[in-house]
């Protein structure tokens, strides 16, 4: 079943297609929810209503673009409605120290997987994982982010300073307790 | 590699360990499936459906009907025995090509004038013609037809065939041609059939061969059943006279008593007119007659040989008769004699009037034959018959000669008879058509006893005789 048949098979809401999509590519989507989820369980919550979001508005999906991209569009989305926006004042503070932090060297992270990294970046305040997921991996520019969250550029840039620096502290922690 | 190019790296195409089928079995529920599609659409269909019917009401028939005034609406047949329902309509709005509607007040007047048919219209009167198919030519489509049987006899351009004749609001987008030639015919049509139902219904003048005009009758004209209403007042005259003398030296003394009653009558009436002119009439009358007034006279003429005395007393009434009377005498002198009337008086005539309460209810059945004169609006009937009395009532006194006041209907020894009421009923109308269904009239009558209604052994023989006036309203019920 090509990825057309099945498109168009979940544009005349048949069950069987709209199935096929879900077990197809429910595992990379997961992905990208969990990027951006604090734990896997709200992940996969928001994956659920991404997916009705998903079929709910497969008709108006035009074959132009990629539709692995305009689903991974819709999670993201759908992640970065359920999250509290006041998290962007609210996780600042405290977080001073982390600033100026020496960079990390390769052999810290150079051994870590896809689920150790994802376990990383859930350990990320709200407002930090947001702004370094859609910047480092979605590719997002500073003004793209503060339109798409709405922040102010500055804050996003701030967001994604104070997110590497975490970052490095906790790949510091977990180098420490390595050698230890 | 920095960091980011290894998160990057590792986790843009990874897979999470994800139970699919888990996913599915909780959304499965809440997405669209294609029965609720199904659904969605017949209700869509369903709004739609109503609308375009509402639409198809309001255009053009309601629109018709709400804003503008139906002119023609007749059903007609052609010789294919082809139904129509032509209808000829004043309207208003009309969608002009920009979808702005536009107000315009037209006029459509189809007026017989020298015995032809004229119209006077705007182009933007709109006729609808909808052929009724017979079933074996059952189609949705409004196909072309000939009203050649129609246009025979009118004197205007001839426009047998009606093409693209549908039940539409024509539009400005409309072709002015094509536009035009709708209307032509469609008017022609309508025409065709006012003037057929002209002929069919009344007299009309019709075209000779040789140019002459002569009046015909149609044959097909059928009999106009009506029904109305009538109220009427009267006066009845009650004549009283004496079969013998009385046997005492002034035998002519009573000669005669007259009462006068005041009637009132209600009727409902049903007619029956003819296209010959005659009708025939009948239904019921309620008649009250109130008695108000009596008067008796009393003459004293002398004996044969007597010689009249001056000076003589005027006889006095009778007791029976002078109850509750207030009488005047006066002599009443023979002119015919010559000399000096005033010398020679051959009688004496007492006179006088008094209230007499009598309150006397009848139910009559009228049974008459008559003619209507003229073939206008305004015609003048004549009729006669007969009023059956099917019931009576009577409350009050009444007087007779040598008796007692006595209630009527308790009375065994009443001079009268019990079935007497049949009365002669004469009556001249003057009939006025307010339209073809109500008819308004204003009549005169005359009612009389052909008998006596006193009784064969009565002491004396009493006539009626009443007359009155009518109006009433007469409702066509043929149609």
């Amino acid at each position: 079943m090509t990825e057309a048949e099945i498109i168009k098979g979940c544009q005349k809401c048949k069950a069987q297609f709209q199935k096929e999509l879900v077990v197809r590519y429910s595992p990379m989507l997961m992905t990208v929810s969990r990027r951006y989820s604090r734990d896997n369980e709200t992940a996969k919550d928001n994956l659920q209503e991404a997916f009705i979001k998903i079929f709910r508005y497969i008709g108006k999906y035009k074959p132009t673009g990629s539709f692995t991209a305009w689903m991974r569009r819709i999670v993201i989305n759908t992640s970065l409605q359920s999250l509290d926006k006041s998290c962007f004042k609210r996780e600042i503070s405290g977080l001073d120290e982390l600033q100026n932090q020496p960079s990390t060297p390769p052999e810290a992270y150079s051994h870590l997987g896809a689920e150790e990294l994802l376990d990383l970046i859930q350990q990320l305040p709200n407002g930090f994982r947001q702004v370094f997921n859609l910047n480092i991996l979605e590719g997002y520019n500073h003004r793209e982010i503060s339109e798409l969250l709405g922040i102010t550029e500055s804050t996003s840039r701030s967001q994604l300073l104070r997110a590497r620096n975490y970052l490095k502290k906790m790949l510091a922690k977990r180098d420490n307790r390595i050698r230890v | 590699m920095s960091f980011e190019e290894h998160i990057n790296r590792n986790l843009k195409n990874y897979q999470s360990d994800v139970d699919p089928n888990l996913i599915w079995e909780n959304i499965a529920s809440e997405i669209p499936s294609e029965n609720e599609k199904k659904r969605r659409f017949f209700f869509i269909f369903l709004i739609f459906g109503a609308l375009a019917f509402g639409t198809s009401h309001l255009s053009p028939d309601t629109i018709h009907g709400s804003s503008a005034s139906l002119v023609i609406n007749e059903r007609v047949s052609d010789s294919d025995n082809n139904k129509y329902i032509i209808k000829g309509f004043q309207t208003f709005p009309l969608r002009t090509k920009d979808n702005q509607f536009e107000i315009i007040n037209p006029t459509l007047s189809i007026q017989k004038q020298n015995n032809t048919l004229k119209s006077n219209t705007t182009k933007h009167n709109i006729v609808q013609v909808i052929r009724q198919a017979p079933k074996a030519d059952a189609s949705p489509s409004y196909g072309n037809y000939l009203i050649e049987n129609y246009s025979q006899t009118k004197k205007i351009p001839k426009q047998n065939t009606i093409t693209a004749i549908e039940p539409e609001i024509i539009n400005h987008n409309t072709k002015q041609k094509e536009r035009e030639t709708f209307e032509l015919a469609a008017i022609d049509m309508v025409m065709a059939t006012v003037e057929m139902k002209e002929r069919r219904e009344k007299k009309i003048v019709a075209q000779e061969d040789n140019g002459d005009t002569k009046e015909s009758t149609n044959k097909n004209k059928k009999a106009e059943f009506f029904g109305g209403v009538t109220f009427g007042w009267g006066s009845t005259k009650n004549s009283i006279s004496s079969k013998s003398p009385i046997g005492n030296s002034y035998a002519n003394e009573l000669s005669e008593i007259n009462t006068r009653s005041f009637i009132k009558d209600y009727s409902a009436d049903l007619q029956i007119r003819f296209p010959s002119g005659f009708f025939v009439k009948s239904g019921i009358i309620f008649q009250e007659t109130s008695t108000k007034y009596i008067s008796a006279e009393k003459e004293h003429t002398p004996y044969s040989g007597e010689t009249p005395e001056l000076d003589r007393t005027p006889p006095s009434p009778d007791e029976d008769i002078s109850k509750g009377m207030t009488f005047s005498s006066k002599p009443k002198y023979q002119n015919s004699q010559g000399s000096n009337p005033k010398d020679t008086p051959s009688s004496y005539t007492s006179s006088g009037s008094s209230p007499l309460p009598l309150l006397s209810k009848q139910v009559s059945l009228p049974i008459s034959v008559g003619y209507l004169f003229g073939k206008g609006k305004l015609k003048m009937g004549i009729e006669t018959g007969l009023l059956i009395n099917i019931v009576t009532k009577c409350d009050g006194d009444f007087y007779f000669p040598n008796r007692k006041f006595s209630k009527i209907e308790k009375n065994s020894a009443s001079p009268y008879k019990k079935n007497q009421l049949l009365k002669f009923n004469n009556q001249i109308s003057i009939v006025y058509d307010i339209n073809d269904k109500i008819s308004f009239n204003l009549s005169g009558n005359y009612r009389f006893n052909p008998f006596s209604i006193t009784k064969k052994d009565a002491s004396f023989v009493q006539k009626q005789q009443s007359g009155g006036a009518s109006i009433g309203m007469m409702f066509n019920l043929s149609n």
